[in-house]
């Protein structure tokens, strides 16, 4: 018996072993595409906040004595200027530090907005379904025939155009995914046993949508947040290229390459610098996503 | 004379992330023609990948080793993937356990079954057809020839699986592989499958191994047996000595672990298996079951144990001798006799705890798009009364509305007519909380009832959480206490319900239903998902925690077996309506409707040799949609007359404990 016993105790010795802390920290150790993203979107992040402290210029002062000075791998390059200057003689590596301000902030503040709606509209719709389930998919029907790039410039156009204006107006035109998402799980989750199990232990309909669905939704909606906040940041850039973003001087990554693109060929790292930002911005997001639903995923907390 | 299939110490290692696992271990058997093969054992037993390692579907870089593996004269180890996809459709087939999925569901029947002779013979169509329509009708498969045009989702479970059985022997083959053929079917149909495969097998002539985890099936059809253990083939020989006289102390748990209708004293204890099936990751080094055993011996610990022979064909792997075995230690924690109090003591004229007053349930289900929509009587006018101390069972196949009744009664799903009332008050008209602090439930599936998101002390704390029951501290100290009491170890506190075990996922789904001392639980289901020797453990420890908080139980199940072992009352269900409610005793020794009778005779007991019980339900399960006009039994009755095709019965009481709803009762009883 007591040979038994102790066999018995050792399995389940094997099974625990790591606190749920440990887990994931072991776990975001052995996740290089997680690391990498999210060391890019963490520097990149500092680097918008603490602009002022990085820039080696006033990213506003002209000094056309110094226009279109090459970054410092060409000729002709100065030390002053490491990745050169714009056409009015402004310090391009300034510009870009403070333009991701701009991008990081859009493309943050309008996913989180974006977020926000969507879910509550999935979590609503899905987990009462029914009538409100229909209005739901009606209004999504609506928004998905909606051109939202040219809505976007059109009412950006009407309102003025301010980082602000850029943050409400993306927001709102990017739901329709986390609405998606977050309605078809919550009908599945809804079917579950532990919903069954939450409502007789005595749980409401609020406590049973916040405790036991919205948990299980987060890792999608983290995947979604992290490919809504690229194609914002992108839609972000497209506006201001456009000239219905950021209004010049502030400086946005998609002003940028708008303000270069009559030099394009002459002068082509004016438009890679900020493109390649841009890139490297939306790839890092989206690995740090994909990192993160692989992390915290239950199935695979073994 | 050479056996058709012979597999000799054949091993399968299969590539996962984490490294390789070894899920079966020098299994070796063989099958002739005209034979029938039992493999059994619980899940991860390396059952379903033996078979498939045979018919080579094991995903690429699985490696099948062993030192021979033939089927007739071909060497399976060394033949081409070519050669082996020829053999899969030729000869061997396999039928897989569901029914709804094997089948494409976006071709005809008919043409499922004509391509896959014309692909592996040079046929013309009408041969083919002509083939399909004479297989169907052997299978029993009425209007043969209009069939071919339908689709599966036209067809029943039953019919599928029949289907399925007739694509099989399309091309003659030599061996039939069933994995599970009858677990997704009703126990009504699962009788006449059985029958139908064992009939084929002998007019055929060809060889069949099935595989089960239900020591009931693998008893009546097979003449041969293999008890597979992780990974290991632990006992195997003739079906009527294993089963008769089981050697190997694994064998021995399994059999004591069922319960059997007739031997059974209600309210024992069953023998169990303690602990769990171990993972195949597991790297053994010594007998896989020593850490489960009660006779394990310093033997068993120094090193792998090799099959010893105990004569007339039988084999098992331990290290103790036949004769050692027979005494010592019982090789089970001991089954006790119940002492014929159970049940007893429960005072009936007492105001019922819980009671259905001619509750129903109705939805309305549209068909198509554009159909308006039909009523689905899910339960019709149901009453029940549930009184301190009882242990009543609902029982009826799925369809037949017993899940309706049980989330009505937890007051999830509103009665659309009647009411159900909770120590004298309308359930809909009490709160959450005060529901929730008399009337707590267990589910089926201990893998969706937990949620995957929170720790398992998460779990168990949250109902004194929302009941705001004392202090943090308190409430630790309280879960800790239960989860003792459940049998979970306390370090699980901070494990996510996916790193446990069903039998343990199940014991905290108790766990968070008792720590609120309810005075009813409702349990659906609570060990159909389990293995055998884990489901005796449940059953257990759900009759110690009724007699020590005092609970009442209401049980819906479709296996009579724990039905006759746990429950006071029956109340067995057909089509959303009651046909009979009795006594435990009463209901099993005198069964009066002829559903009740059916349903009694389709319960398969391990009695090796004993055969497929004929139990002749004619059509399928009714669609409750389009309920039956009359008695909703009367399409598969055979005592049906007239009357039961206009006229519903009503429950007519035969004693005080036993109701009966049958227009043809008194008739019988001549």
């Amino acid at each position: 018996m007591q040979t038994t016993a102790n066999a018995v105790a050792q399995m389940a010795d094997q099974i625990i072993d790591l606190t749920p802390k440990e887990r994931l920290i072991r776990k975001a150790k052995s996740h290089l595409g997680f690391q990498f993203g999210a060391f890019i979107v963490v520097s990149f992040a500092l680097i918008a906040i603490f602009a002022p402290l990085f820039a080696p210029h006033d990213p506003f002062v002209q000094d056309l004595t110094k226009r279109l000075v090459p970054p410092v791998w060409a000729e002709g390059s100065n030390w002053e200027y490491l990745l050169g200057t714009d056409h009015l003689g402004r310090d391009y590596l300034s510009r870009l530090i403070y333009g991701a301000r701009v991008s990081m902030g859009v493309g943050f503040g309008a996913a989180t907005l974006g977020c926000m709606i969507g879910v509550t509209i999935g979590l609503v719709a899905g987990y009462l379904g029914g009538r409100v389930d229909q209005a739901a998919s009606f209004l999504l029907t609506c928004q998905l025939a909606l051109p939202s790039l040219l809505l976007a410039m059109a009412l950006v156009f009407f309102v003025g155009s301010s980082v602000i204006t850029l943050i409400v107006v993306l927001g709102v035109l990017h739901w329709q995914y986390y609405m998606v998402v977050t309605r078809t799980l919550t009908r599945q989750i809804r079917a579950l046993e532990y919903v069954s199990a939450a409502r007789s232990i005595g749980s409401n309909d609020r406590q049973v949508l916040f405790y036991e669905i919205l948990p299980n939704l987060l890792n999608q909606i983290i995947v979604v947040f992290s490919l809504e906040m690229a194609v914002v940041i992108i839609h972000e850039a497209s506006l201001s290229f456009l000239g219905v973003g950021v209004q010049p001087p502030t400086a946005s990554w998609g002003l940028m390459i708008a303000e270069a693109k009559t030099m394009m060929y002459f002068k082509p790292y004016l438009v890679v610098i900020p493109g390649a930002a841009l890139f490297l911005l939306v790839l890092a997001v989206n690995l740090l996503g994909d990192g993160i639903r692989d992390i915290t995923a239950p199935e695979s907390r073994n | 004379m050479t056996a058709l299939l012979e597999v000799q110490d054949m091993s399968v290692t299969l590539k996962l992330a984490e490294g390789e696992m070894t899920a079966v271990q020098d299994v070796s058997f063989t099958v002739d023609r005209g034979e029938t093969l039992g493999i059994v054992g619980e899940s991860g037993s390396g059952k379903s990948v033996s078979s498939m390692a045979i018919m080579g579907l094991l995903p690429r870089g699985t490696r099948t080793e062993a030192t021979t593996l033939r089927l007739g004269d071909v060497d399976l180890l060394s033949a081409s993937e070519e050669e082996m996809a020829r053999l899969r459709g030729n000869k061997i087939a396999m039928i897989f356990q569901e029914p709804m999925t094997s089948l494409n569901p976006v071709y005809t029947i008919g043409r499922q079954m004509t391509e896959l002779m014309q692909l592996h013979k040079s046929v013309s169509g009408a041969t083919a057809r002509a083939r399909a329509v004479d297989l169907l009708e052997k299978v029993g498969i009425t209007a043969a020839e209009s069939r071919l045009s339908q689709y599966p989702h036209q067809l029943s479970g039953g019919l599928r699986q029949r289907v399925m059985i007739a694509m099989m022997l399309m091309n003659d083959p030599e061996l039939i592989i069933a994995d599970e053929p009858t677990t997704a079917l009703d126990v009504t149909i699962q009788a006449q499958i059985l029958n139908l495969l064992k009939d084929l097998q002998k007019e055929l002539n060809v060889a069949l191994i099935i595989i089960s985890h239900d020591m009931g099936v693998v008893a009546r059809v097979s003449d041969k047996i293999a008890v597979m253990y992780a990974g290991q083939v632990v006992e195997t020989g003739p079906v009527e000595n294993v089963l008769r006289a089981p050697k190997h102390p694994y064998t021995q748990g399994l059999l004591e672990s069922i319960p059997v209708p007739g031997q059974i004293e209600p309210g024992g204890a069953l023998g169990s298996i303690p602990g769990l099936v171990p993972s195949l990751k597991t790297r053994f080094k010594c007998c896989r079951f020593a850490n489960r055993c009660l006779r394990v011996h310093e033997a068993c610990q120094q090193g792998p144990v090799a099959l010893q022979n105990a004569g007339r064909g039988q084999a098992y792997r331990c290290v103790l001798t036949p004769e050692t075995l027979r005494d010592g230690a019982s090789s089970l924690a001991a089954p006790e006799a119940g002492d014929g109090s159970y049940g007893t003591g429960i005072n009936m004229g007492a105001s019922p705890v819980l009671q259905a007053i001619d509750a129903g349930c109705t939805f309305q289900v549209k068909q198509g798009m554009f159909s308006a929509a039909k009523p689905l009587r899910a339960v019709d006018e149901i009453s029940l009364d549930l009184r301190q101390g009882e242990v009543v069972a609902v029982v009826g196949e799925s369809g037949c509305g017993k899940s309706t009744l049980a989330r009505m009664l937890l007051g999830l799903q509103e009665p659309t007519a009647g009411q159900i009332l909770l120590g004298g008050q309308d359930i809909a008209e009490l709160s959450d909380m005060e529901r929730s602090r008399k009337l707590q439930s267990i589910f089926q599936d201990p893998y969706s009832s937990l949620n995957p998101r929170r720790t398992i002390g998460e779990i168990i704390r949250r109902p004194l959480h929302l009941h705001g029951v004392g202090s943090l501290v308190e409430q630790r100290a309280k879960v800790d206490a239960i989860m003792e009491r459940v049998g979970l170890p306390r370090s699980f506190y901070h494990n996510y319900p996916n790193q446990l075990s069903g039998g343990q996922r199940q014991r905290v789904a108790i766990a968070r239903a008792l720590i609120l001392n309810p005075e009813i639980v409702v349990c659906d289901e609570p060990t159909s998902a389990l293995d055998v020797s884990v489901q005796a453990q449940i059953l257990n420890l759900l009759l110690e925690l009724r007699a020590e908080m005092g609970l009442t139980y209401l049980l819906i199940t479709h296996d009579m077996a724990v039905v006759e072992h746990i429950a006071t009352r029956v109340v067995v269900m057909y089509l959303g309506r009651v046909v009979e409610v009795a006594d435990t005793h009463r209901l099993f020794s005198n069964p009066r409707h002829p559903y009740t009778q059916a349903l009694l005779k389709s319960v398969l007991t391990p009695e090796p040799g004993a055969g497929v019980p004929s139990v002749d339900l004619g059509t399928a399960y009714p669609n409750p949609i389009n309920p039956p006009s009359g008695c909703a039994f009367h399409p598969r009755c055979e005592f049906a007359s007239d009357i039961c095709k206009v006229k519903a019965p009503v429950l007519e009481s035969l004693s005080p404990s036993h109701q009966s709803a049958c227009h043809m009762l008194e008739k019988e009883m001549v």
